[in-house]
């Protein structure tokens, strides 16, 4: 992924994070969650099923509420923004990349990849400048035009990923992006978050993957919606 | 999000479900042409009354004795002096009196329904007739009794089927004799009268063979039809102290009756106008549940909109464009049809139709704020949609 600027990560730090489901029964979903990521590191959360850790990185990534608990984002406190700046926040500072893509299957990758920079008033011609830029740098020349549903699995989490980097993003959410991949692509997604990650990008990544894990500067453990281990990956670098 | 933006984004689903797009279109275009093509067919018909009430003289007055009154014998009709007087009353500009009968117009074994008109010379103007060839009867006909008759184009239709040049030539009317000095160009039927067949004679040949010297009405003429009720009221004063009693005579206005059948046409219109109206909103509901279907396939979309930064108001105008796109363009094919059909409906009933700007203004803001009623509430639950919710949500 050459020619991209360096980027200035987030840090992210919560504090006494819960979610409660009320519905159907009233499950704790996160219980005083503790965290902190710094500028440009690259999380990893591993956990059994049921765990809460989709519920965290919805709460990360301001599609959901928690039920009680403060998130700063770049020293920000963004814990009771109100839906008009959320979505604000979304769209300026966050990328999120999911399990199932979505994608809007009746657009084209480059319209799909284009999406962020629509609902930021970006013209057209230099919305899609830089979509294709980001489709060509993950490798997606020949496939601009393509709808979803005409790509293999590993092309269209690489659109989602043009989809989350496109806006610059400071921080990179990811929902087990190598959930629906085969061998060959996840080890293609692995080594792209790698190099995000040297040019500074902050990511919280969710994984059953442990190869993927392991790449990530710290590995923290989700279990029954608590945080019960903080360790080192690849890089040795611990709290 | 930028217009041009939203623009595409309202437009893409259309595309992409013609046939939808095409059912939902084709019910805007049905509503807003039917509207359209009724209230300019019911605006050209009540102007052709409108414009008949002016051909006509919009300051006829007639008075009439009531022919049934008349014949139980006890009263006296009218006197030649006592018709030639209503002409003194102020705001008269000249009167007409005549009797007349409908007795049939023979000639070379031909016959001819027709009204006779015994009268003065003032009556063809008086009634708005035109003498198309000839000439009109003279005061010196009546004085002279002369055995002369102006037909209406009908009447001499009937009687010189084969022949254009009647004048001259001699009918029969009621036994007698009549030479022909004018025909009167057609003026159309009123209330399924057909006022070219008609026969005038001077109104002194008439009382001498029919030996009755008469008078049953006067055709007067007002000065003002803005004082035609004053002067109506002066009429029946008059009659009422020559002739007694109120049945035993009628005065009427043309234009009062004609406007009441203005009135009434109008009311239909406005009848046939919500009649239409219903059509439109028909449609509308057709729409709203092709809008609430789009917003239930499209709840996942919504929520991956959200997740990259669409706010509530993005996804409010993106579901309420595309609503009033359908409308929009449903208003302005219909529109297009409507006047088309108007036009050709007009053509075939014999209706000058000339479309108004106003209705097709009005429709066209009417399909509009329809787009805007039957799109804003499925855009509203589409807007309301929590993220997560929607990005998860499963069918
Ligand atoms: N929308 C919801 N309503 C009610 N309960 C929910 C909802 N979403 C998740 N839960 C519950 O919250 C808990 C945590 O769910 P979550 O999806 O965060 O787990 P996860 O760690 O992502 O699991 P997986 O690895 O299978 O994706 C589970 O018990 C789940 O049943
Ligand atoms: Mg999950």
């Amino acid at each position: 992924m050459v020619g991209r600027e360096d980027v200035r990560g987030a840090e992210v730090t919560v504090q006494s994070l819960s979610r409660i489901y009320p519905h159907p029964c009233r499950t704790v979903a996160l219980q005083e969650i503790t965290l902190t990521v710094r500028p440009g590191e690259w999380l990893a959360i591993v956990g059994p099923s049921g765990s809460g850790k989709t519920t965290l990185a919805n709460i990360l990534g301001l599609m959901d509420r928690p039920s009680s608990g403060r998130y700063w984002l770049d020293g920000r406190d963004v814990t009771a923004l109100s839906d008009r700046e959320r979505a604000l926040v979304r769209n300026r500072l966050l990328g999120f990349v999911y399990q199932s893509f979505h994608l809007i299957p009746t657009l084209t990758a480059r319209e799909n990849v284009e999406l962020p920079l629509v609902y930021r008033g970006v013209p057209r011609r230099r919305r899609r400048e830089l979509a294709e830029a980001w489709l060509c740098r993950l490798g997606l020349e020949g496939r601009l035009h393509h709808r979803p549903f005409e790509l293999s699995g590993g092309q269209q989490q690489r659109v989602a990923l043009a989809r989350a980097l496109i806006g610059s993003p400071r921080l990179l959410l990811a929902d087990e992006p190598t959930g629906n991949l085969d061998e060959e692509n996840a080890r293609d997604m692995r080594r792209l978050f790698s190099e995000l990650r040297d040019q500074g990008q902050t990511i919280i990544l969710i994984t059953h993957d442990w190869a993927l894990a392991q790449s990530a500067d710290r590995i923290a453990r989700l279990e029954a919606g608590r945080l019960v281990g903080d360790m080192a990956g690849r890089t040795g670098y611990a709290r | 999000m930028r217009v041009d933006d939203i623009l595409v984004e309202a437009a893409r689903p259309l595309w992409r479900h013609k046939l939808r797009s095409l059912l939902s279109v084709l019910s805007i275009v049905m509503g807003v042409a039917s509207v359209i093509a009724l209230m300019t067919l019911m605006q050209a018909a009540s102007q052709g009354v409108g414009r008949r009430l002016d051909a006509l003289g919009a300051n006829l007055v007639a008075v009439t004795v009531n022919p049934l009154a008349a014949s139980t014998g006890g009263t006296p009709t009218l006197t030649l002096p006592q018709a030639l007087s209503l002409a003194k009353i102020p705001g008269v500009a000249g009167v007409a009196p005549a009797a007349y009968a409908a007795i049939p117009a023979e000639r070379a074994g031909r016959e001819a329904p027709v009204t006779v008109y015994a009268t003065w010379p003032t009556f063809t103007r008086i009634m708005g007739y035109h003498v198309a060839i000839g000439r009109n009867l003279s005061m010196r006909d009546e004085s002279a009794s002369a055995a002369l008759v102006v037909l209406g184009s009908a009447a001499a239709q009937a009687l010189f089927p084969h022949d254009g040049h009647p004048i001259g030539r001699t009918v029969v009317i009621g036994g007698e004799p009549y030479r022909v000095t004018g025909v009167l160009a057609p003026k159309g039927s009123l209330f399924g009268v057909n006022e070219d067949a008609v026969a005038i004679l001077p109104l002194t040949t008439y009382q001498r063979a029919a030996d009755n010297g008469s008078v049953t009405s006067v055709y007067v003429q007002a000065q003002n039809p803005a004082r035609i009720r004053p002067l109506m009221r002066e009429l029946a004063d008059k009659l009422g102290q020559w002739l007694g009693p109120q049945n035993q005579y009628t005065v009427v206005a043309q234009s009062l009756v004609l406007g009441v059948v203005h009135r009434i046409s109008r009311l239909l219109t406005d009848i046939l106008a919500g009649v239409a109206s219903i059509s439109i909103v028909v449609g509308g509901l057709g729409i709203l549940n092709v809008h609430l279907m789009a917003v239930a396939e499209r709840i996942r979309e919504i929520g991956v909109r959200k997740s990259v930064g669409a706010r509530r108001c993005d996804i409010l105008v993106q579901f309420l464009a595309e609503a009033v796109l359908i409308a929009g363009i449903g208003g302005v094919i219909g529109t297009g049809l409507g006047v088309a059909l108007s036009q050709a409906i007009g053509q075939r009933l014999g209706l000058s139709v000339v479309v108004n700007l106003r209705i097709v203004e009005d429709a066209l803001v009417i399909s509009l704020l329809l787009g805007v009623a039957v799109g804003l509430y499925p855009a509203l639950r589409a807007a309301a949609l929590a993220p997560v919710e929607a990005l998860t949500f499963d069918r």
